[in-house]
């Protein structure tokens, strides 16, 4: 997006370095003010867990957001029925396999009751890296990304994903016995992820997340 | 009713024929739903001949029509339809047939539209023949400023990356480069004769081959990819638009940025890994808000990957745009940027400076020109074909094809409007391209050395220039070892002897377990490693695992490193930022001590330079890479 030639997000950052600066330079306390000034979004309060390899990590549920997938008239018209005040989130950056909706209702409530009018459709909670609404966010579009013994043979993955009927969507080509393995989306792929993880019998095992990213 | 039956022209002519003679189709019942309908047969088809591509239009349907997609089916004998024929699935319109031979075979094609309820009829035949283009000048070079700066419009001449006396000898041949981003316009006039054949490319939401971004997109900035494109390989001397760094190499475009799950942009960083020379990346978390922006598990072990075996085990080159966040950002929060495997590129001015968005970090490795913003100068490259979506729209002031402007004479299919690091990227991609071609055996740490000891000495004046040992001259925390020198880098890779195999040494965790005192810009708190017999003589990169998890506010710790020659790499410097997390095992990187020596006593300190918010530096290791 530009404004007068100038890439709307770069300006916003030159406008905002332009504070930080001035306000940098005058002292060091002033950036006290500057954080409270900075942290306006949205406090959140309900949090997960994932595994990032073997590390622990947290996010935090947005409540009144929701994540639709493969998003198309038939979603927007199944929304707009449900929840009227329902409104498209502008990111900075519009990827097209997904649309955000901020909803009144909780996001919880609305992904039930979507699911039942709206049954393919594909929905998540938003979550964030950070307690705010401002850190980066995630969805959950279904599958798992596990990472399996590497000494393994195939007849070993396929064993094990048999025992725990388990279904391998694809193998990423990152590494030995790295399988991309079905679930459905939402909160379902990160409570499978967790279970494998701590399983024991899996080196890695995380969503598939959706994740904010942009171009520069 | 649910259909099972894939309505093809044969079976619809066949069912009409039954419904004809009474048949419904169903169970005998009167009153059965009619039989969906297939799309209409797309008209207005035509093909046109190019430099190595044809490209093929035809009439798009309205959105209402419902149709979703388009076919295309190709032969080289006439005759053509959907039995005989190779498929293109999910083609845009219009699309180009690419990577084809300028060898007088003539190709013929049809075009299907598709709905929920199957394909069409195929359109009538057309067909056409690429041919090489008439030599001419590209009409915006003289407009492309990192590639010859002659100090107009205030520029400094000389400002540039000195690639013009390698395109005598280099051009990118036989290089290829996958750009990923939101996506790449296969047909554009001045990018699809050096797009690589069809089937190549791949675009993460319909798996098709063909990245072109949306036609219907009209969000400013959809034409993002297109205009990377252009910047790292536009074709040149073909009398369209400007040229591209290396105009002669060939190109991939992945869209991940359409769909950006984990196992997407994995899947991007090594998609035709062994045949992807160079895989250039102006993308990355959301800038400008300060906060730690960690990669993926899986992105990283794609990384990996590529390094240990792209290019035939001699590995993928990355490069990747350190960030446009400054000052509130440093490209060290970002663990894309800052991960050892890419080429971390910062922008500057058209007079050497550094642009104003351009972040700072001790992980950068080059600089290389992208501008300011388009009311002073940026890059000339290609945008989406038309008015009506990319940068450069109908109306734009200022820009290609303005009739008000000094750039009337130019056309919306370009933009002069493109900077950010995004746009420095793919000018380090081409001379890469440039360096490999020269060059094919170079591994991927030879890349990045060579880039190290042949980039130049920019923004002369500023006062963040430190010496780094020899072979490399300096290093500083805005530009990396400086601004890209095309010239000197082939010259340099031409007569390259690859360096030996890596070596790593990790520190055990050193786990300090202070108090960062508060608001305290003296002393903060320092904690010392002792590295003995690591082997290492030469570093090539610096990883170092930092943690504070208790201090909840990342943005307010300064943290630097000093190596035993008492060299600094400034890792995070205080700053606001709207959504802080602590630090938890957060990995910085840094380019900085490139050819030091890894034995000896290293340091780091840290201060909290803001009241309120206290923690404690927990624990801290390093990783050293090198030989």
């Amino acid at each position: 997006m530009t404004i007068s030639n100038i890439p709307v997000g770069k300006m916003l950052a030159v406008l905002l370095s332009a504070i930080l600066t001035f306000a940098l330079s005058l002292n060091v306390a002033c950036a006290a003010d500057l954080k409270k000034t900075m942290n306006k979004s949205t406090p959140l309060t309900q949090t997960y867990v994932w595994y990032d390899g073997e590390r622990e990590q947290r996010v935090w549920l947005n409540p009144q957001v929701i994540a639709e997938f493969n998003p198309g008239t038939e979603g927007a018209s199944a929304m707009k029925s449900a929840y009227a005040g329902a409104r498209v989130v502008p990111t900075k950056h519009k990827q097209a396999a997904v649309r955000l909706w901020q909803l009144d209702s909780t996001a919880e409530t609305a992904i039930r009751s979507l699911k039942a009018s709206h049954p393919q459709g594909s929905y998540s909670a938003v979550l964030h890296d950070a307690p705010v609404s401002t850190g980066r966010m995630r969805a959950l579009p279904g599958n798992v990304i596990v990472y399996l013994n590497p000494q393994w043979n195939q007849a070993a993955v396929s064993n094990w994903l048999s025992a725990r009927k388990l279904e391998i969507v694809k193998k990423l080509e990152i590494g030995p016995n790295i399988y991309v393995i079905k679930t459905g989306p939402g909160l379902e792929a990160l409570e499978t992820a967790n279970a494998l993880y701590r399983s024991g019998e899996v080196k890695a095992a995380f969503p598939d997340w959706w994740q904010e990213v942009v171009p520069r | 009713m649910k259909y099972s039956i894939r309505f093809t022209c044969a079976n619809l002519l066949i069912a009409l024929a039954l419904s004809a003679c009474g048949w419904d189709g169903g169970g005998g019942g009167s009153a059965a739903a009619p039989p969906p309908l297939l799309p209409a047969v797309p008209t207005g088809v035509s093909a046109t001949g190019r430099d190595g591509n044809n490209l093929i239009s035809w009439t798009s349907f309205s959105p209402a029509s419902g149709v979703t997609a388009y076919n295309v089916y190709w032969s080289t004998t006439a005759g053509v339809n959907e039995t005989n024929g190779t498929k293109i699935p999910f083609v845009k319109n219009p699309w180009a047939h690419t990577g084809l031979p300028n060898d007088g075979t003539a190709y013929y094609y049809v075009v299907t539209a598709v709905n929920i309820n199957g394909e069409s009829v195929v359109s009538a035949q057309v067909s056409a023949t690429p041919a090489a283009a008439a030599a001419a000048v590209d009409p915006l070079y003289a407009d492309q400023w990192h590639l010859d700066n002659t100090g107009i419009l205030g520029g400094i001449a000389g400002e540039d990356i000195n690639v013009d006396t390698v395109w005598a000898t280099y051009k990118g041949t036989g290089i290829r480069i996958a750009v990923v981003d939101n996506g790449l316009e296969i047909g554009h006039e001045d990018l699809a004769s050096n797009i690589a054949a069809t089937g190549l490319s791949y675009n993460y939401l319909n798996g098709g081959s063909d990245p072109t971004e949306d036609p219907l997109d009209i969000t400013p900035g959809n034409g993002h990819g297109t205009a990377v494109a252009g910047i790292a390989a536009s074709r040149d001397f073909n009398g369209l638009g400007g040229r591209g760094v290396a105009p002669l190499a060939n190109m991939v475009g992945y869209n991940f940025l359409q769909n950006g799950t984990v196992s997407n942009e994995a899947d991007a960083a090594t998609r035709g890994s062994p045949n992807v020379h160079v895989n250039t990346n102006s993308w990355g978390p959301t800038d400008g808000n300060g906060t730690l922006d960690a990669s993926s598990t899986a992105w990283r072990s794609a990384i990996t990957t590529g390094l240990t075996n792209g290019r035939g085990g001699l590995g993928t080159i990355y490069t990747w745009a350190a960030g446009n966040g400054a000052p509130v950002d440093n490209s060290n929060y970002d663990g894309y940027a800052n991960n050892r495997g890419v080429i971390a590129v910062a922008a500057v001015h058209h007079d050497g400076s550094k642009s104003s968005y351009s972040e700072q970090g001790a992980n950068l490795w080059v600089s290389a020109p992208a501008g300011e913003f388009c009311n002073t100068r940026t890059i000339t490259t290609t945008d989406r074909t038309g008015g009506t979506v990319g940068f450069n729209l109908t109306g734009t002031l200022g820009d290609y094809g303005d009739p008000a402007s000094a750039y009337a004479a130019g056309n919306r299919n370009y933009t002069r409007c493109m900077n950010g690091t995004s746009a420095a990227t793919p000018v380090v991609a081409g001379v890469v391209a440039l360096m490999l071609e020269a060059n094919p055996l170079l591994g991927w740490r030879d890349v990045r050395l060579i880039l190290a000891q042949s980039a130049r000495r920019n923004d002369t004046l500023d006062a963040g220039w430190v010496t780094a040992p020899a072979p490399y001259a300096e290093f500083n925390h805005k530009y990396g070892f400086g601004v890209i020198d095309a010239q000197a880098a082939v010259t340099l890779a031409s007569t390259w002897v690859n360096i030996g195999p890596e070596l790593t040494f990790t520190t055990p965790l050193s786990s300090p377990t202070v108090a960062i005192p508060d608001n305290d810009a003296v002393t903060g708190v320092s904690n010392p490693i002792a590295v003995a017999d690591s082997g290492i003589t030469s570093i090539e990169f610096v990883e170092i695992t930092f943690s504070a998890l208790d201090h909840p506010r990342s943005g307010d710790l300064e943290i630097t490193l000093t190596s035993p020659t008492g060299a600094v790499s400034r890792l995070a410097e205080t700053h606001a930022c709207s959504s802080c997390t602590p630090h938890n095992g957060w990995i910085f990187g840094s380019a900085r001590h490139l050819g030091e020596g890894a034995d000896g006593n290293w340091t780091v300190t840290v201060k909290d330079l803001v009241t309120d918010d206290t923690g404690t530096f927990q624990s801290w290791r390093l990783k050293f890479y090198g030989r």
